[in-house]
């Protein structure tokens, strides 16, 4: 239980100091850098949780998460390009 | 390269083991949803899973286990990596520069490999790539010269990748 | 009781590649930490919580979960990188000494 406590401590810890980025990034970019690292800390907690608590159904999210989070990072990425596609 | 059948066949077993994987039943009911949406979905998208002219050189037991052996050396340079990224973070010693290298790997997938090889590896990224040419964001940079820059970059993982891709 | 060196190493990278992403000065330096240490933070604590569960169909699943995380986060920071770089965002440069 206390490995337990100590792992999610320190992701929270971590997630916040990304939040910091997040709140005060002065480019859009570094806005989705953060939330890629928060998004990667939470499936972290997810799965550390499951193997804590001895369930299987954490596990089913923290793989449904972590594609949501990667194909939501790509499309921002994508919609933050611009439309100017004629770059040589 | 490869025949349209063989390419089908392909995918369907790639989907239908990541069914297994995640399901974990052999029921028969179980085994036959799988079956049918994996065949499904292979006749739907076997053409981008599997790109007509592209390959693997070679017989496929020798590349599967070029791969494995390639995963672990990827995993020690990463490792290597984080501890001198950690080192630039306490003590703020960076140099960053853009270098542009030159890589002699022809097929996509290879060259996505490679790719995410130098993203993984010491104190560099891929930024873009055009063709041939990959823009590397370098975090401490000792060199710019062209051919220099490439030895050190893509050292020994553009001779693994070749030896599996074409 | 293997398991827990792992973790702490895990640990340790996932701390310090989030301290870069606030210490390091634009954003390519700061997407290198976030590609690197939190890629090997996260293969670090995977492994030792695979070792700490055992070889069973549990562990396999986060087994799964590893390989899609070590292929899929350095396709995204490839995709920020590209996107701001075509935005012409220019990469920070150490002032010459002289």
């Amino acid at each position: 239980m206390t490995a337990m406590t100590i792992i999610i401590t320190v992701l929270g810890i971590t997630a916040s100091l990304a939040l910091y980025r997040v709140i005060f990034g002065p480019t859009p970019w570094d806005r989705l850098i953060a939330v890629n690292l928060i998004s990667s800390k939470v499936v972290m907690i997810m799965v550390a949780a499951a193997v804590f608590f001895k369930r299987r159904i954490y596990l089913d999210v923290a793989l449904v998460y972590a594609i949501i989070g990667f194909v939501s990072i790509i499309a921002i990425s994508k919609f933050l390009e611009g439309e100017d596609t004629d770059r040589k | 390269m490869y025949k349209k059948g063989v390419r089908l066949v392909l995918t369907f077993f790639v989907l239908m083991s990541f069914w297994l994987a995640l399901s974990q039943n052999l029921e028969p009911i179980s085994l036959l949803i799988g079956a049918l949406f994996s065949f499904l979905v292979a006749l739907l998208s076997y053409d981008f899973f599997i790109k007509p002219d592209e390959g693997i050189r070679g017989r496929v037991i020798r590349t599967i286990w070029l791969l494995l052996i390639y995963i672990f050396v990827l995993l020690y340079e990463m490792f290597l990596a984080s501890i001198d990224v950690v080192y630039r973070v306490i003590t703020m010693d960076i140099n960053p520069e853009v270098v542009m290298i030159k890589t002699d790997i022809k097929s996509d997938l290879g060259i996505v490999l490679l790719a995410n090889s130098i993203t993984l590896t010491p104190g560099t990224i891929t930024i873009d790539i055009e063709g041939d040419h990959l823009y590397v964001h370098w975090l401490y940079a000792r060199t710019t010269h062209f051919g220099h820059a490439a030895e050190l970059i893509k050292g020994r993982f553009e001779h693994w990748l070749g030896r599996i891709f074409i | 009781m293997i398991a827990y060196p792992f973790i702490f190493l895990g640990l340790i990278f996932i701390f310090f590649g989030t301290l870069g992403i606030v210490r390091f000065p634009d954003i390519y330096t700061r997407l290198q930490t976030s590609s690197k240490c939190d890629t090997a933070g996260a293969v670090a604590l995977l492994v030792g919580l695979i070792l700490k569960e055992g070889f069973d169909s549990f562990s396999l699943r986060i087994l799964i979960i590893l390989v899609f995380l070590l292929f899929t986060n350095p396709v995204a920071s490839h995709a920020i990188a590209r996107s701001a770089a075509i935005r012409g965002t220019k990469p920070w440069r150490k002032k010459k000494k002289c």
